[in-house]
Formats: C-alpha cells, structure tokens, sequence
C-alpha cells in the first residue's frame, strides 16, 4: 500500500461514460419506444409478430418432415418438446398493435429511466463525489425498477399472448407460458445492496466531514 | 444510535490563543494541522476533534480539554 495507482478515472473517461450511456438511451428510446409507439399509431408498418410457446409436442421421429423423419430412421433417438411458433396477425387493429408492442414498450420504458439514473450517477463522478445523497435514491429506483422489469415484463409477454388469442382458433393451442429470468432478479438485489452500501458510504462521509 | 441534532460544545481557542498572545497560524505549525482545520474548530464549525489534535493543542496552549472545551446551555 501507499503506492500511488497507475491507473485513476480522469475526466475523458467520465465523458466516454457520458456520452456511451447517453448513446444506448437514444438508441433505446429510438428502437424500443418511439418506432413501436409510430407502428401502433400507423405512422409506420406496425408489429404483426409475436413469439409464442405452443402446446402442440413434437415428436421426432413422428411427426416431422420428411428428411429429418429419413435421417432419423432406425435411430433410437427421441426429440419431444414444445413448439415455439410465431403468431402473425394479418393487418391487426390498433389494440392488436398495441397488445403485439406492449411489453417492448414497458420494457423499454423501464430501461431508458435505469440508463437515465445511471447517466445522472455518472455526471456525479465529474466532482468526484459519488456517495450523495441524491445517488443513494437514484441506486434505488433503479434496483426497484429492474425488479419490477424482471417480473412484468413475463406477466406482460404471457397476458397479452392470451389477449391477442383469444376467441379465436389458436387460443387452444397457445400456452399460458410465464418465464420469469433469475439473473435480472439477482441483479436487482445487488443494485439494493450497493444503494445500501452507498447509504452507508455517505453516512460516514458525513460523519467525517468536519473532523479536525 | 446517536442523536442528530446539532451539537452544543462551544470552543474556546481564541480566548485561550489571546490570553497565551499565539496566533492560529502558529499554533496551527506547532500542534501540526491546518489553518484552515483549524480555523473551523475555532469558529464552532467542527463537528469532532480527533484525540490526537485535542492532545497537541491541549499540550501547546498548556491546558486541560475542559479549558478548551464547554457545553453551552440550551
């Protein structure tokens, strides 16, 4: 220890921070808001497409198209799994295109605030001063922001799959498939522990200030 | 936990400065601080005193923490 660190955050590097987290909220607010709002208001060829999971089996060598059923004659080999099909909705209505963009949208709204609090963390870091108060809130929001993306974002998928089926021929057929991703939920709970490492941090920062 | 009201010890360096007729910056070269430190703990801004500053400024200005240091009434 006492040696000085060759390597320290200069203010270049606060401006490459600034200007890459400035950049993937444009592109965020550009591809995952603004296009999908412009497709369900018809000012651009709107989404007709959604991924789904069907509960139709596939079975191989059973049903299968003719070469993958030659190539696995007198194989033992069993595949079976669940189909994931795409549901295309020909010239959907305005509430179909909005259900089709819903998730993105929330998605993608969700994720421009994060990178918003995230470039506000960062303009922090030109003063040097990263344990303020206003940082502990910001860390916060967006680890309850990332936690409630993590959660909706796969109820939101799976309502408005069963929306956009239903009444009709391929509602039986669609799955009502919740997927909920554990590392979003882990990431989360690590954004919480660092606000409240950073609560901490600020705390004795302010009990040292003033110290003589 | 403590309490996070303002506190209520009031400092007595410039009494104790003028009656020994040192200046701060000198005391601040003796006791091995700043001037500016310093300055804040003789204007009642200083929040804590290390025991280690108490002790040189106590040792310098030949006093007891209890000369340098009251607590005002409400």
């Amino acid at each position: 220890m006492g040696t000085k660190s060759r390597w320290s955050w200069s203010r270049t590097d606060s401006r490459v921070l600034e200007l890459g987290l400035g950049l993937a909220t444009l592109l965020v607010g550009v591809f995952g808001v603004l296009l999908p709002v412009l497709g369900v208001i018809g000012l651009m060829d709107p989404a007709d497409t959604r991924a789904v999971e069907t509960e139709v089996a596939t079975r191989v060598p059973d049903a299968v198209t003719d070469s993958l059923a030659s190539s696995a004659q007198g194989d033992t080999l069993t595949l079976t799994g669940t189909h994931h099909a795409d549901l295309v909705i020909a010239d959907p209505s305005l509430g179909q295109r909005l259900l089709l963009v819903l998730p993105e949208l929330v998605g993608s709204v969700l994720l421009v605030l994060i990178l918003l609090l995230v470039f506000q963390i960062a303009r922090t870091l030109r003063g040097g001063d990263v344990f303020a108060p206003r940082n502990i809130r910001r860390l916060s929001v967006i680890g309850v922001t990332l936690l409630v993306l993590a959660v909706l974002d796969p109820l939101l998928v799976a309502f408005t799959n069963q929306m956009l089926v239903n009444g009709t021929v391929a509602a039986e057929h669609v799955l009502l498939s919740v997927t909920f991703t554990g590392e979003f939920v882990l990431l989360a709970f690590l954004i919480l522990a660092l606000s409240e490492a950073f609560r901490r941090g600020a705390k004795l920062r302010a009990d040292t200030e003033g110290l003589v | 936990m403590p309490p996070e009201d303002e506190h209520r010890v009031q400092v007595h360096l410039d009494k104790l400065l003028a009656e020994r007729g040192m200046t701060l910056a000198e005391l601040a070269a003796r006791v091995g601080v700043t001037v500016v430190n310093l300055s804040v703990l003789k204007n009642d801004r200083a929040k804590a005193i290390r025991f280690r500053t108490l002790t040189a400024i106590c040792r310098e200005l030949n006093c007891q923490p209890g000369d340098l240091l009251s607590v005002r009434d409400d």
